[in-house]
């Protein structure tokens, strides 16, 4: 018995020292686990890249990009038309018509930004608790991630109101989350843009975050902060501190300045606040790409044209109608078609790049905190910095109610498909139903008020209960 | 327990050649789910042009740290039997499993960020089966041979518990009791002979033109089959052999035929002959909505699919395999220096009997779903 137990103790200590081995498995080769990504500056900063590359990725035929309401809210107002043919997408028909269902289109926005948010949460929640940084990398990472979630929130509740706060990778808490009222959320994010303008460099950064990028302007920097804080001070009634960020971007001459309009969307113009990096070299941008019309005219594959309500807002010799639109005659027609970004070729290395913020846009800004202040001389003449540009006299002093509209009006021209800004300044501004009904008749639909938010997917209110869907869907 | 074997059996039943009964019971578990899906995990992007320089690097899925192993419980009962020296044999069986902790993808809303995690399922379904077989040889003497053999299978499933469905990302998907595949559906009223379109039922049994959303969803439609099973025959006389297998089945099916197609009819496509008993008129008692302009009817056409209008319990048999065979007698093939020849015929889905509306029973749901292949073989086999 004795002489067994001696054979069977060193079976037994190999076994078992070797379990612990067995039963850990090793992470996979091809993959890399958290703990590795926000080790080093390169990971790191791969992980925000990743969002940057999603932003800048995408096709104008499916609406869900934040780059695609370049088209969709465009459609939606009274920017664009289409040409009727009968095969044109079906999503294409919905958007001009007004006709989003919970079921078809209208739900897609909501479903890439909170995928975003996804990314930008797990990447605050990596890289809060990293300890191997740079210190200056990581506080400029934060803060990009910071503006990034908050760039996402600001179109969600442009686009769908009420919207769930949502700051946490958990997936158990975010598929009970109920919807947050729009106010909240732009509180919480003007909070985040305030402490993000305090993380942010106030250089242009290049990959590295190390040093200043040559020649581009691909990163968030401190001033796509103050840019996206005027916007939604705006939203939130805060005009002082709105008029102070926009102020500061205007006051910064030595970085902006108004380009001329054929120099404004190009790569390292002094207008531009922030512009996306292409991250495909064989395509030009989805701008020039589909708005573009080609010499033959309107066809299935190029439909969209400018409508007659947006070229009828253009003054007698505003310069903007001549160089930010271009023309094509077809059957005896001429065709108006969006024309600020004017490249077709693909390149590695592009003349253009999408301009998610500019300087212009940012001295109407400004005009629009300045009317809510009652400081109606100062907003007319940041209005006219504009107007100038575009080779229009001045406005004279007006009420308060008269500059409004010509605040709206401004915008109407100056910023026309650039990210759904119509839409959301007519609601910004409360004219939205005074204004859709003559629209809508004009496309001969009618206007419903509660058309002024899109639907949420019918599928995200199956799979969360407590999440209640828009009036009117 | 092989009771035919016992002493006191051989002795009182005679025309009994064997007999069995058996059971068991174990505990299984499942792997197959991909590796890695409790860990944190990010993978490099493709981009074309990386952005500043830098290849991307992206959350692989969502992770979830408290995955467990799935469990299923399993009870099976059978009796075998084979009397009249062995010319009739069958056997009836009976499973039960229940399963927990199932590993699935559970399916999130998007502020989640994602479309599915892999979870365990938070409850217990269980699965019942009776099965029938039953062989017989009906002639085995002579030139004449003939032998039949039919299976018969009864699936039940059921939904035991789930923990907080009210509260789950599968409160509308799932009832407790009822069988795990099911779908439900608006009541299906007819058509409005004056406007020409569909109309439904509300959940108080209204008619309407349009039901609310996920509220007039009352109907449940259980897919599960109902019951399926096969007949196989052989029959052989002296050098001719010929045997065919039937399959058949019943269940709900969806039937989207029914309906109008892939899209509201009078859109650009194909058409089902169906669209000729249409609305035209008011006043008209048609089987198919108007055409029109998809705009006009979308909703309505929508609301049909998702309606028991749209399922068709379907019964349907299948010739599912022929074979005739012939082989050439070894007295005549043997001259040519030919051990065995064999002439022969193979048809596999010849034939479908049933009262589905699209083209295929086993294919069910969009009408122009293909069907199975009808293919038939000739053969010579020869062998040296």
């Amino acid at each position: 018995m004795k002489r067994v137990l001696w054979i069977l103790l060193p079976v037994f200590i190999i076994v078992h020292g070797s379990c612990s081995k067995l039963v850990e498995v090793a992470p996979p080769v091809t993959k890399l686990t958290k703990d590795k990504v926000y080790a080093t500056d390169i990971a790191a900063i791969s992980v925000v890249a990743s969002i940057y590359s999603g932003m800048s990725d995408y096709f104008l035929d499916f609406a869900g990009n934040i780059g695609t309401l370049n088209l969709y809210a465009s459609l939606y107002t009274d920017e664009l038309s289409y040409f009727k043919d009968p095969l044109i997408n079906s999503n294409v028909v919905a958007f001009y018509t007004n006709k989003l269902t919970s079921t078809t289109f209208g739900s897609e926005y909501w479903a890439v930004a909170y995928g975003q948010i996804f990314n930008c949460n797990a990447a605050l929640d990596g890289i809060s608790n990293a300890q191997s940084l740079t210190p200056s990398v990581k506080k400029q990472l934060l803060g990009e991630l910071k503006f990034l979630r908050a760039f996402f929130y600001y179109h969600i509740v442009n686009l769908y109101g009420d919207a769930p706060w949502v700051t946490t990778t958990d997936y158990s808490v975010n598929s009970q989350v109920a919807r947050t009222p729009a106010i909240d959320v732009l509180r919480n994010i003007r909070n985040d843009l305030r402490e993000a303008r305090e993380l942010l460099s106030d250089q242009f950064l290049d990959g590295t975050l190390l040093k200043p990028a040559i020649k581009n302007r691909y990163r968030v920097s401190t001033h796509a902060a103050a840019a996206l804080l005027a916007k939604v001070c705006l939203m939130t009634g805060d005009w002082t501190e709105a008029e102070t960020a926009a102020g500061d971007l205007i006051a910064n001459t030595a970085l902006f300045k108004l380009d001329t309009l054929n120099g404004c969307f190009l790569t390292n113009t002094p207008e531009a606040i922030w512009q996306l990096q292409t991250v495909r070299s064989y395509t030009p941008l989805e701008d020039a790409n589909r708005f573009i019309m080609p010499a033959e005219g309107p066809s299935n594959s190029y439909p969209f044209f400018i409508s007659s309500m947006l070229l009828n807002s253009f003054e007698t010799g505003d310069q903007r109608k001549a160089k930010w639109i271009d023309t094509v005659r077809a059957d005896n027609k001429l065709y108006y078609f969006p024309f600020k970004y004017k490249s077709k070729e693909a390149s590695a290395d592009p003349k253009e790049a999408l301009t998610i913020f500019r300087l212009a846009d940012i001295f109407l800004c400004r005009a629009e905190a300045r009317m809510q202040q009652d400081k109606l001389q100062d907003a007319i003449d940041d209005i006219n910095q504009v107007r100038h540009r575009a080779g229009l006299i001045d406005l004279t002093s007006m009420g308060k109610a008269a500059l409004k509209d010509a605040i709206l009006k401004e915008r109407q021209v100056e910023m026309f498909t650039e990210f759904g800004a119509r839409f959301y300044d007519m609601k910004r501004l409360g004219k939205i139903d005074d204004l859709m009904p003559a629209i809508c008749q004009a496309k001969g639909i009618t206007w419903d008020p509660d058309k002024a938010l899109f639907p949420l997917s019918a599928i995200d209110i199956d799979r969360n209960k407590n999440l209640i869907q828009n009036k009117g869907y | 327990m092989i009771f035919s074997e016992e002493n006191w059996f051989r002795k009182a039943i005679r025309f009994i050649d064997f007999a069995k009964i058996r059971a068991n019971y174990g505990t299984t578990g499942n792997d197959q789910i991909g590796d890695y899906n409790y860990m944190d995990l990010y993978q490099p992007g493709y981009e074309d042009l990386p952005y500043q320089g830098v290849r991307s690097t992206g959350v692989s899925r969502i992770p979830n740290p408290y995955l467990q192993w799935e469990v299923t419980r399993k009870l099976s009962m059978g009796f075998d039997f084979s009397l009249l020296k062995n010319r009739i044999t069958g056997g009836i069986s009976y499973a039960l499993n229940r399963s927990g902790n199932q590993l699935v993808n559970y399916n999130l809303p998007s502020t989640t960020g994602a479309a599915n995690v892999l979870k365990n399922f938070p409850g217990l379904v269980q699965n019942t089966q009776w099965e029938f077989t039953l062989g017989s040889i009906n002639l085995g003497k002579g030139a004449w041979k003939w032998s039949s053999n039919l299976n018969l299978t009864i699936p039940k499933s059921k939904l035991v518990r789930f923990d907080n469905l009210e509260e789950s990302s599968y409160a509308r998907d799932l009832v407790i009791g009822m069988p795990i595949n099911i779908v439900r559906v608006y009541g299906f009223a007819g058509l409005n002979k004056e406007t020409g379109l569909y109309q439904f039922y509300d959940k108080n049994g209204a008619v309407v033109d349009f039901p609310n959303r996920n509220v007039d969803n009352v109907g449940i439609i259980k897919l599960d089959p109902a019951f399926s099973g096969g007949l196989q025959n052989t029959i052989s006389f002296k050098n001719f052999s010929f045997d065919f297998f039937l399959y058949f089945k019943k269940g709900m099916l969806n039937d989207l035929a029914i309906t109008g197609g892939r899209r509201p009819p009078g859109n650009f496509g194909n058409m089902l002959t169906t669209v000729l008993d249409r609305w035209r008129k008011p006043g008209d008692d048609a089987g198919m909505m108007k055409l029109a302009n998809e705009s006009q009817t979308a909703y309505t056409y929508l609301y049909a699919f998702l309606s028991d209008k749209a399922y068709t319990n379907t019964f349907f048999v299948r010739l599912k395999n022929v074979n005739l065979a012939y082989s050439i007698p070894a007295s005549i093939v043997s001259r040519a220096g030919i051990t065995s020849a064999r002439i022969f015929a193979q048809a596999q889905n010849l034939k479908v009997w049933s009262n589905y509306h699209g083209l295929d029973p086993e294919n069910p749901g969009l009408p122009d779903n293909l069907p199975l292949r009808t293919t038939i073989v000739f053969g010579l086999q020869v062998s040296f």
